[in-house]
């Protein structure tokens, strides 16, 4: 597939990275060449220096003759822009376009068929305030995000030596959990997956990943003793776009303080905010955390845009006894860092992003992916077609399903219900497959079963 | 030298237009055969030729007022134009002192309502209508006042006023320039003063006293034709519709604009300071009502909220009527009431005093100190409703404050060394400044301001006239920078 980026900026680049490793023909066109030159030594890319909007730019990155092109420069208005001239002169690639800004965002119709004429918006902010929201609304999990429009959950907890799953075989879990709608669906190992059966054990510090229906989670959090007093006492550290998306969305029903350093945009979500307490000050300073009472605090988030501040903020956060922390980390590579300092979640801002592009690119009808471990792993929501090839999965039973080790079945829904997936259920057309790939190569696999129509 | 013949010229104006005033009144005169009038008609034409000495020779000044040329012009209209209107007064009455008529035609233009003058019920029909023509036009002077020539001068500035139309009524709503919204108020204006004339009417005043009541009561002015001011009539309905108009005169004229067009009620919730305002007043009615009935100075509940709801009402209002000599009343009740006359009228309204987005500002702002106190490192910006007040905005507001105090303070003293009581000093001032009305004491609801000295009527007279331009436009002309180059 021919792949066009615009904007090689954090998000650009690790797109491009996650697309690049899989035979895909990537041109990434910005206009810093020094972010280029990188880019290209890392990966196997084409790139073309010059403004993205610009029609002769690109005509020279062929996007002519793309499938796709994925605008995510910093500008919301050259991402739109490039979208409208794309639709204009060669209307062929499907186009996804980045949109930040809440304004544009408010006003659904402005993407609609008399508006800018992009096939798909992603608001990457959005995304991870909603991730981070979720995990203030289930406090004890490591990872949740929603599948099939959030009736199924897939979720993860870590295993701690004196839990309920510890040495345990999954099988045995399976008695636990009967209905047979919640199933584990991987364990990562000192942060790689493991492949799995139902024999395999489960040890201390594992992380164990769920897939269970909406209303069960909080059941199932419960039996696993994981679930933890509410986190109502709230400090944002960094008051950019996440930061005050967040601090709007939590508001109402927590005490939420967030503390920002510059001092105009400090004033700026003062004003937009109306219950936050908006601090003005280092987040990495002892005093002023001190002062607001950290020690009393449920929750410190650590989400300015820089890594370092983040890991430092929180570390220190949690040294003087707050009593959870999220850090926000750009850099996947920084998760190595993160044993030790006692931060107990990380967010990956380029992992949900990749995620909500990756729905777009993948072959098969695909409806949701999640991007886990960095970018290496995968849970995929796939939608079941006959199709005109023979090997579709409709019609077969799952034991007659040849899914390659590493792919293990999560939820299935079916006419909008959660449906129990036994070894003799049987794929209909429009099923909804939820599936973990310990390894994104295997989604090769899927995307032939789950044909697009 | 330019500036001071353009104010000339425009005040010319301005009394050219009151000699048209007068001349309603000659024909009403004239037509009830009541025998003022030669004293209207000696009145308009002096008045007119006056305007004319000034309009005509100073036709050709440039019309463009500089800014302090403004403040000129509003000092001199609201202290010169009462001189005018007292014409008609004193050519019908010529043993009545110009202190005493000064006082009567300020306490009209400045929409007080405060009289000096005994057995109003035998006064000339036309001289009675004067008195309440003089509340009304007071009254629309007073909105263009507000949204027209303050925010020119700055005080506070445009700023000012879109601040204190917080929630829906953002500029987008209102026509975009200062002279068609200005036109439009009017028209709101004109439009509920007829409509109370026809209330009053159904609830069983002659037409005469609906007028007349319309007018004072629209304006927030409360001057009356009769001694016993609405107490006269002793009917629930009359009291009722008066306090109901009263209530909405007081609230901001752009909310009601905004409300009509709308023709939704949703303006008024929007309006912070319309809330504040009904929730403080009617609240107040039912401790004040609670307060009588406890204090037995009436038997049943009905009867003391009756009475409690329509003085407090129109005391808050800064309107002015009464129906009871709340002076003997447990004194908690008419402090309050003087209270809220200091608080409770909305901007852009036609009322008084501080005005309730001021106060709403302090509070907030007193709060936000405090909360400082709590997280020293907080950034809070004021907040009414969703719109941000910036702090200018609030130093202004606290400057206007003190000098409110301040004034308030010095009057008072002042009228004290004339050897009145503090009682009666402090309730005059008070009621003068926030252009209310009767006092306590001397000149409360029972009696009048006729009881006061010459000294102490003109500075009541200059109570009103402070408490009427908001402080600022006539403090700032005792400023020796005002008048360097």
């Amino acid at each position: 597939m021919k792949i066009v980026i615009l904007g090689a900026g954090v998000t650009g680049s690790s797109v491009a990275g996650a697309l690049a490793s899989e035979e895909n023909d990537i041109v990434v066109i910005d206009f810093n060449p020094l972010l280029l030159d990188a880019l290209k030594e890392r990966f196997d890319i084409a790139t073309v220096a010059g403004n993205a909007a610009h029609p002769s730019i690109l005509e020279q990155a062929g996007v002519k003759n793309a499938d796709i092109v994925i605008a995510v420069t910093d500008s919301d208005e050259t991402n739109m822009l490039a979208c409208v001239i794309i639709n204009a002169l060669y209307s062929r690639p499907k186009t996804i376009a980045r949109v930040r800004a809440i304004d544009y965002m408010k006003n659904p119709e402005l993407f609609g068929p008399m508006g800018v004429p992009v096939d798909h918006v992603i608001s990457p902010e959005q995304i991870v305030m909603q991730s981070i929201r979720n995990l203030i609304d289930f406090p004890g999990v490591l990872h949740i995000s929603d599948f099939a429009d959030g009736l199924v959950r897939l979720f993860s907890v870590r295993v701690t030596e004196d839990g309920v799953l510890t040495g345990k075989k999954i099988n045995s879990l399976k008695e636990r959990f009967t209905t047979g709608k919640i199933r584990v669906v991987s364990i990562f190992r000192q942060g790689k997956p493991q492949p799995i059966n139902g024999e395999s054990i489960i040890e201390t510090d594992d992380e164990v990943f769920f897939v269970a229906p909406r209303q069960e989670v909080r059941k199932v959090l419960k039996e696993l003793n994981k679930l933890e007093p509410p986190l109502k006492r709230i400090i944002i550290a960094g008051g950019g776009h996440v930061g005050k998306r967040l601090a709007l969305a939590l508001e109402h029903d927590h005490q939420v303080k967030i503390i920002e350093k510059n001092p105009i945009r400090a004033q700026k979500i003062a004003n937009d905010l109306n219950k936050t307490v908006v601090l003005l000050g280092d987040c990495a300073d002892e005093s002023l955390l001190l002062d607001e009472s950290i020690e009393s605090t449920d929750l410190f988030c650590a989400i300015t845009d820089n890594d370092g501040v983040n890991i430092i903020s929180a570390a220190l956060a949690k040294s003087l006894g707050v009593r959870k922390t999220i850090c926000l980390l750009n850099h996947t590579s920084y998760t190595k860092l993160l044993p030790g300092t006692g931060i107990d979640v990380a967010i990956l801002p380029n992992q949900e992003t990749l995620g909500s592009i990756l729905k777009h690119v993948r072959r098969g009808d695909v409806a949701q992916v999640t991007s886990l471990c960095g970018g290496t792993a995968e849970a995929i929501e796939a939608i079941a077609h006959r199709g005109t090839g023979s090997n579709s999965v409709v019609g077969l039973p799952v034991n007659k399903v040849n899914f390659p080790a590493g792919i293990v079945l999560g939820a299935l829904i079916r006419n909008r219900q959660v449906v129990s997936i036994h070894h003799d259920t049987v794929f209909e057309e429009n099923d909804h497959v939820i599936m973990f790939a310990m390894d994104k190569k295997l989604v090769t696999n899927i995307e032939v079963t789950f044909q697009p129509i | 030298m330019n500036v001071i013949l353009t104010i000339i010229h425009i005040f010319g104006l301005v009394t050219i237009g009151f000699s048209g005033l007068m001349t309603t009144c000659l024909l009403t005169s004239q037509i009830a055969d009541d025998g003022a009038t030669n004293a209207f008609f000696e009145g308009s034409l002096i008045t007119f030729l006056f305007g004319l000495l000034m309009f005509l020779p100073t036709l050709r000044t440039p019309k463009k007022v500089s800014r302090q040329a403004g403040f000129l012009l509003v000092a001199m209209t609201w202290t010169l134009s009462p001189v005018f209107c007292t014409l008609p007064l004193l050519l019908n009455f010529p043993e009545m002192s110009f202190v005493d008529a000064y006082f009567e035609t300020t306490s009209g233009l400045t929409t007080t309502g405060a009289t000096i003058l005994n057995g109003v019920d035998n006064l000339p029909m036309s001289i009675n209508l004067w008195r309440h023509e003089l509340n009304w036009i007071a009254g629309m002077g007073i909105i263009i006042f507000a949204v027209a020539i303050l925010p020119i001068l700055g005080i506070g500035g445009m700023q000012l006023y879109k601040a204190e139309t917080p929630g829906s009524v953002k500029e987008s709503d209102l026509p975009p320039r200062i002279a068609q919204t200005a036109k439009a108020l009017w028209l709101v204006y004109a439009g509920m003063s007829v409509a109370c004339m026809i209330a009053l009417r159904l609830a069983g005043m002659g037409w005469f006293d609906a007028i007349c009541y319309a007018f004072s009561a629209m304006s927030l002015g409360g001057f009356s034709t009769h001694d016993n001011s609405v107490g006269f009539f002793n009917s629930v309905p009359i009291e009722v519709v008066l306090s109901i108009f009263q209530l909405v005169a007081a609230m901001n004229f752009a909310t009601h604009f905004i409300a009509l067009r709308k023709g939704s009620l949703h303006p008024y919730i929007d309006d912070t300071e319309a809330r504040s305002f009904l929730f403080l007043v009617l609240s107040s009615c039912v401790v004040a009502a609670l307060v009588l009935q406890q204090a037995g100075t009436y038997p049943d509940f009905l009867t003391a909220l009756r009475h409690a709801s329509f003085n407090l009402i129109s005391i808050a209002t800064d309107s002015g009527f009464t129906t009871q000599d709340f002076n003997a009343w447990p004194i908690f009740v008419p402090m309050w009431m003087l209270f809220l006359s200091c608080v409770s009228a909305s901007s852009g309204s036609t009322g008084g005093g501080i005005r309730m987005i001021r106060t709403i500002i302090l509070m907030k702002q007193a709060r936000l100190e405090m909360f400082k106190f709590i997280h020293p490192f907080a950034v809070r910006p004021l907040k009414i409703g969703d719109n941000v007040v910036k702090n200018d905005i609030v130093t202004s507001v606290m400057g206007f404050i003190f000098l409110y105090f301040m004034c308030i303070v010095i009057l008072v003293f002042t009228l004290l060394l004339s050897g009145l009581d503090f009682i009666t000093a402090f309730s005059a001032i008070i009621a003068c400044f926030n252009n209310a009305g009767p006092g306590l004491n001397l000149v409360g609801p029972a009696s009048n301001y006729s009881v006061l000295s010459d000294f102490q009527t003109a500075v009541c007279s200059f109570a009103m006239l402070l408490g009427r331009v908001q402080i600022f436009s006539i403090v700032i002309l005792f400023i020796p920078e005002f008048w360097r180059k």
